[in-house]
């Protein structure tokens, strides 16, 4: 038990960049003072600790909102009319904001005590798809989508990354230009598809949630079949990233300061890339039409998501098999996840 | 190609595309709640139905289309104009 904890911390520790001013001030921010900074997440809450917490996510949201005003204020009246300088640099300027503050939101969100975050293998998101082509094909980066920030932990981690917004952000006057700029995809559109093959044959990487929205359970996972579709037409890999976010917090109807009983853990995964479309081929006659292709391909991802769901549900957040956390059997592990899915379903 | 014909070919069509059983096929069944359809697919189905009919079918025919029987009526307007 001692052991798992230690080695936990270990990789817990954010990797603090001393160069980058937005971590450094996020990272000297006061920490949850009614919780010490080495109690496990799992320990009984105090009585203050939810009020605490509830105040801090309060906090967040307009110290973010607050950050991210002047960071628009910055790009639109000072680099977008700067003169001699190319768009395209502007774009990689753009890009480059959104990523200082999407890591600096999880930072902060972190050193507040709201949460704790890990991402395994996060070298992965900034490796080119295709070896043979290195730098010259973006990675589909697909993942499930439990929470309101999940984009946040991806785009702070993922330079350059293309994600798929909703159709107002490019029709508002002080949007439109920050989002164009970053390059980023309107969902209903009818290019959709062939603008996404665009990006990843450009280089860039693509971040598709396929769910479309957050889902009510970690088991729930209904994917649509669109980041099959760009898989099949930009001929690539997947890369799955799954994120475990227990207890589950800011998920789809809930009011901001309905917060879980205690901090959540969040664990991302950046598994190695997996060319579902290969395998749902190989189970396929060669004329099979590629809307039966999409289908497998699909179910070939989900899979993926599943088996990992399932695992992460193993021992955490059940507090009668805590105790016997190093034990596990292969019987508990397909036992746990339904009981999981009922206490997510029944929380308010 | 009378009604009969018609709607063998849709079913065959759907049920290719889609890997539907045919008795999940009927008029009253709307695409996109009940047969998981969604657009890209819409797509495929209209490049088939122009494959099948050997006519141009223009997508914006089928812009209004919620139901298999909506698309059986599409596809049998555009046969009776050509007629």
């Amino acid at each position: 038990m001692a052991g798992m904890g230690s080695r936990f911390c270990a990789f817990m520790k954010p990797n603090v960049s001393i160069r980058d001013p937005l971590r450094r001030c996020a990272n000297a921010l006061t920490v949850n003072p009614f919780r010490s900074a080495d109690a496990p997440l799992d320990a009984a809450p105090g009585p203050l600790d939810h009020a605490w917490r509830v105040t801090a996510v309060g906090m967040c949201f307009v110290v973010f909102g607050l950050a991210t005003g002047l960071v628009t204020l910055w790009l639109l009246v000072v680099i977008r009319p700067l003169p001699f300088v190319s768009s395209q640099r502007k774009c990689v300027w753009v890009q480059g904001w959104f990523l200082r503050l999407s890591r600096w939101f999880v930072d902060l969100a972190q050193a507040l005590g709201l949460m704790r975050y890990t991402i395994e293998n996060a070298e992965r998101l900034r490796r080119p798809a295709r070896p043979d082509r290195p730098g010259r094909h973006g990675q589909l980066i697909v993942a499930n989508h439990p929470s309101l920030i999940d984009a946040l932990f991806i785009i702070g981690h993922t330079p350059g990354v293309c994600c798929i917004v909703k159709r107002e952000l490019l029709d508002n006057p002080f949007t439109s230009w920050l989002v164009r700029s970053a390059g980023y995809l309107a969902n209903e559109s009818d290019s959709l598809l062939d603008d996404a093959v665009r990006v990843l044959h450009d280089g860039r990487s693509l971040l598709i949630f396929p769910e479309g929205t957050r889902n009510p359970s970690d088991l729930s996972l209904r994917f649509r079949r669109g980041a099959a579709h760009v898989a099949i037409a930009a001929d690539t890999a997947l890369l799955p990233v799954t994120i475990d976010f227990s207890p589950r917090a800011m998920q789809k109807g809930q009011p901001w300061y309905a917060l879980p009983g205690r901090a959540s853990r969040v664990r991302l995964v950046v598994h190695p890339p997996f060319d579902a479309v290969a395998r749902a081929r190989a189970s396929l006659p060669d004329d099979a039409p590629v809307t039966v292709l999409a289908r497998r391909t699909s179910d070939r991802l989900r899979d993926v998501f599943l088996e990992q769901a399932l695992q992460f549900a193993d021992p955490q957040g059940l507090p009668d098999a805590r105790a016997d956390r190093s034990v596990g059997n292969e019987g508990d592990a397909v036992e746990h996840p339904g009981s999981r899915a009922v206490s997510t379903g029944v929380r308010a | 190609m009378n009604p009969q014909q018609r709607r063998a070919a849709l079913l065959a069509a759907m049920a290719r595309l889609f890997e539907l059983p045919p008795e999940r096929i009927v008029d009253g069944a709307r695409l996109y709640e009940d047969l998981d359809i969604d657009s890209i697919d819409a797509v495929n189905l209209v490049i088939e139905l122009r494959r099948l009919s050997g006519r141009q079918i223009g997508a914006e025919r089928f812009r209004d289309v919620r139901t298999v029987g909506d698309v059986d009526a599409v596809l049998a307007r555009v046969l009776d104009e050509d007629a």
